[in-house]
């Protein structure tokens, strides 16, 4: 058909992209070393913080999908996160020790939440897009507060942690460590190749005009709630994560504060970047522990700094590695 | 002649207002229709009820003998039926060569792909490239669509609706904001396109109607009120008056 | 459940109702003609409070306390806008919602450093402690008829500014389509600065009138904010009237099926099923309502056109 040579596709795209897929792997090429840098840096303390830090990220790159590629703004993201913990919670409490199994309960609960919830959230857009789904994550926090033969309102304690063939992989240490860090980079890696595919080119175009991709012959609402169901499954897989790290959980999992500061990792770090909600994630846990070892009220810092990144800066910390490679 | 796109009885109104009344229009193989009238006489509401975006009252839209008239939006261009804007409407943070794409992807069976990057789908950018070069602009395939001029936008508009092989292709306004030089080269393009698809077009510029249109509608306060040849229409009483009307404001 | 206790929890509602239509109001038209989410909204209620418990420590006085509590919010507010939202009326939602999480960090952590972590209450005033007799047999607390007096008055006010006065034309206008009140030649950041100092201070004053009925601490704003945010969605954004009137509903729905949830659960489950069920329930109500009110109003109970961007 064309006698164009095709293999020039795209050739000003072709380098950012390649650095953007090695500044991740060295990203998560220093991760993967912490475990033996921890002696050095802390010890134990430091490496839990890291996985929580990998934890918090696999839940800010699944809120991209929503609110970076598909410019839904979901303010109840925290919600997958306390399902994921909750079911896993719940399972180790009635028996059920495989981690596959509460993996697939995980993958299945939180998708069919996102389903459901979705299905109508998604009929309102804008402002209203965001307090629905805040509203939906309000009512199962308050469930949650009120289930008291699983600890109510004070969370529940864990005893056990779930196996892999009779292997406690998901035990605090570096079992957890490296299983969290395999999730992440392969959930990293996933979005990202499922924000350029077919699919993700139509949910991108969708949010810059959804009236043409409609006009297109695109059904911009199905579209958008595969990536919410999506978004909120792998969420849900941090919210497991969270679980077996904290061997403890708690309504407050679910609570608004924690949906804001997913989106402070995902917007800090870049919307709809390849590393944005990685570094973002990472970025903000360990800003706030440093913050909180030079002073207990942490927060007087943290908040003014939000606020000066937000009226100073453009394009979150992928954009600025990106401008200063460009410059430099 | 056969009839490609039929539209029957077709009516809407906005509250009291009857912005489209009983309209009937035929699209035929290999010719373009203009629709003209004055400002306000529901050219673009006419566009936008053939295509879905608008619920219509009452009516039936067929094409090649399909009914549309219950399908939403999305699947009546799934259905065959292309259409550009009056207001550009690109995706200003693609690249030229990837809103053409996207369009292609649209029609090209390959599905709701979740893992194959789409950028480096050969057939795709093949597809979407040639229809670049078609219209002109295959020199810009790699600019932004936020960096390309108001021309560019509307010659990238057709080359969107034109990869997606439609059926029948509604143009709302395709001349609108042009300059002279780039109005005459796209009426070329599209005296050359027509044969390839038939088009319903939407246009001010009395000029480029006139030289390209095989048949004309007059449409006046929703209804039709002439129809036939350029020639037919230019001496119809009713359509001077109103086309006249239109000339001298 | 008897007739008494369903009318003190229906006037404890609208008492809730009033508070949270003061809080809303500002909410509702920052929101409507600026098109800004502040979310530090729930911020200037607390500092009311904070700020009307220490003026009473000073002059012992509350309606001294009060006032100066209502001028220092008032020029608190002003100087937030000054300093920081003006730059953000034309930035997206996603910063707007970043930048007053920051400004809510900052405050809650502040009112702990001066005033400690711990709860504070304030008095209530002397003239309008003790209850009045209602009925044969139901006494309600004088301050509480008297806040509902306030903030019936207030809206009556508002609704009179906003319907029947030049700034309340341009407010209207502003909510409906700011590019109009622009076009207008109107100076429009005053506007703003003048709606937006307003309505700090109507969160300030429900903080302040709250303060004696319920306990003052930090992050008291946070969760009243995210029930504000539901009232003016339910209302319609950008609406008074809106507000007003989902104010008060969800003030009761709110109050009443705390009371009712559980017996009604009862009625299904059996008792100690129904008394976990019942409180989650009413926590959930309004929620759900707003739900089911944007299933089918998507835009809201009373939409002021295009008033959110």
């Amino acid at each position: 058909m064309s006698e164009l040579p095709v293999p020039d596709l795209a050739p000003v795209n072709r380098g950012p992209l390649d650095r953007s897929l090695m500044i991740g792997l060295i990203v998560l090429g220093l991760l993967a070393i912490m475990p033996l840098l921890s002696p050095i840096l802390g010890g134990d303390y430091m490496l839990s913080l890291v996985i929580k830090a990998m934890i918090f990220a696999i839940a800010a790159i699944s809120l991209d999908l929503v609110l970076g590629y598909g410019g839904m703004v979901s303010f109840g993201h925290a919600v997958f996160l306390g399902i994921g913990a909750y079911v896993t919670g719940i399972a180790l409490q009635e028996g059920v020790y495989g981690a596959f199994p509460i993996l697939a309960l995980v993958l299945l609960i939180s998708g069919a939440f996102a389903l459901i919830t979705g299905a109508i959230s998604l009929r309102t857009t804008g402002v209203y897009f965001i307090m629905i789904t805040l509203a939906f994550a309000q009512m199962v926090y308050f469930s949650l507060t009120s289930l008291s033969y699983y600890g109510g309102d004070d969370g529940l304690t864990l005893w056990d942690t779930p196996e892999v063939f009779g292997m406690y992989l998901f035990q605090t240490g570096s079992g957890l460590f490296y299983s969290t860090l395999v999730l992440l980079a392969l959930i990293w890696f996933f979005v990202w190749r499922l924000a350029m595919s077919r699919f993700g080119r139509v949910l991108r175009a969708a949010k810059q005009n959804p009236t043409r991709v409609g006009s297109l012959g695109y059904n911009v609402f199905v579209y958008r709630l595969i990536a919410y169901v999506i978004s909120g499954m792998l969420a849900g897989v941090a919210g497991f994560l969270l679980a077996c790290q904290a061997e403890f959980i708690s309504p407050s999992t679910t609570s608004w504060q924690i949906s804001g500061h997913l989106i402070i990792m995902v917007v800090l770090g870049g919307l709809a970047t390849r590393n944005g909600p990685l570094l973002g994630a990472l970025f903000v846990v360990l800003i706030e522990e440093i913050l909180s070892q030079i002073t207990h009220d942490w927060r007087l810092i943290f908040g003014p700094l939000l606020v000066l990144i937000v009226l100073f800066s453009k394009g979150g910390l992928a954009g600025l590695l990106k401008n200063k490679r460009a410059t430099g | 002649m056969s009839a490609v796109l039929t539209v029957e009885g077709l009516s809407k109104s906005f509250g009291s207002l009857k912005v489209t009344r009983d309209v009937t229009l035929e699209l035929h193989t290999g010719e373009c229709h203009a629709l003209i009238g004055p400002n306000g006489a529901g050219k673009t509401t006419l566009i936008n009820l053939i295509t879905g975006i608008l619920p219509a009252e009452s009516g039936r839209i067929t094409l090649n003998g399909r009914d549309l008239s219950d399908l939403p939006m999305h699947q009546r261009a799934a259905a065959g039926l292309g259409r550009t804007f009056q207001i550009t409407s690109i995706f200003p943070d693609f690249s030229a060569l990837e809103n053409v794409a996207l369009a292609a992807q649209s029609s090209d069976g390959g599905g709701m792909g979740i893992w194959r990057i789409a950028a480096s789908d050969s057939g795709l950018n093949a597809k979407a490239a040639d229809a670049l070069d078609m219209i002109g602009l295959g020199a810009r395939k790699d600019a932004r669509g936020a960096d390309m001029s108001h021309g560019e936008h509307r010659l990238l508009e057709l080359a969107m609706a034109v990869v997606t092989n439609p059926d029948a292709l509604l143009l709302d306004e395709p001349m609108a904001g042009l300059g002279r030089a780039e109005s005459e080269e796209l009426v070329d393009t599209l005296r050359s396109l027509k044969a390839q698809v038939p088009l319903l077009m939407v246009e001010h510029d009395m000029e480029a109607v006139f030289s390209m249109a095989d048949r004309i509608s007059v449409l006046e306060s929703g209804q039709i009120i002439a129809a036939g040849t350029p020639e037919q229409v230019r001496s119809d009483p009713q359509a001077r008056a109103a086309y006249l009307g239109e000339e001298a404001v | 459940m008897n007739s008494t206790i369903l009318l003190i929890q229906l006037l404890n509602g609208v008492q809730f109702g009033v508070l949270l239509f003061l809080i809303a109001a500002g909410l509702t038209l920052v929101f409507g003609v600026m098109g800004f989410i502040n979310l530090a909204h729930g911020v200037q209620y607390m500092i009311g409070a904070y700020l009307t418990f220490m003026y009473y420590s000073w002059t012992n006085h509350f309606l001294a306390a009060l006032a100066l509590g209502l001028v220092t919010a008032l020029v608190l507010g002003l100087l937030l806008e000054e300093l920081i939202f003006r730059h953000l009326y034309t930035r997206d939602h996603l910063d707007q919602v970043l930048a007053t999480f920051g400004i809510i960090l900052f405050v809650n952590e502040l009112v702990k450093v001066i005033w400690g972590p711990g709860t504070l209450t304030l008095p209530t005033p002397e003239i309008l402690s003790g209850s009045i007799q209602l009925t044969e047999n139901l006494k309600y607390p004088v301050y509480r008829l008297a806040l509902i007096a306030i903030g019936l008055f207030v809206a009556l006010c508002l609704y009179v500014i906003v319907t029947k006065t030049r700034v309340g034309m341009l407010i209207r206008a502003g909510a409906s389509d700011s590019e109009t009140v622009n076009a207008l030649g109107v100076n429009i950041s005053r506007l703003f600065m003048i709606v937006f100092g307003f309505g700090a201070m109507l969160a300030g004053l429900a903080g302040a009138l709250a303060a004696p009925i319920f306990t003052i601490e930090p992050g008291m704003g946070d969760n009243l904010l995210i029930v504000a945010f539901v009232v003016i969605i339910i209302g319609g954004i950008g609406s008074i009237r809106g507000a007003f009137i989902a104010a008060l509903l969800v003030g009761v729905l709110d109050t009443l099926g705390r009371t009712i949830a559980t017996d009604a659960m009862g009625l299904i489950f059996d008792a100690s099923a129904a008394n976990q069920i019942g409180p989650s329930i009413a926590s959930m109500l309004i929620y759900l309502f707003m739900a089911t009110i944007l299933f089918f109003k998507p835009q809201g109970l009373f939409p002021a056109q295009g008033g959110a961007r």
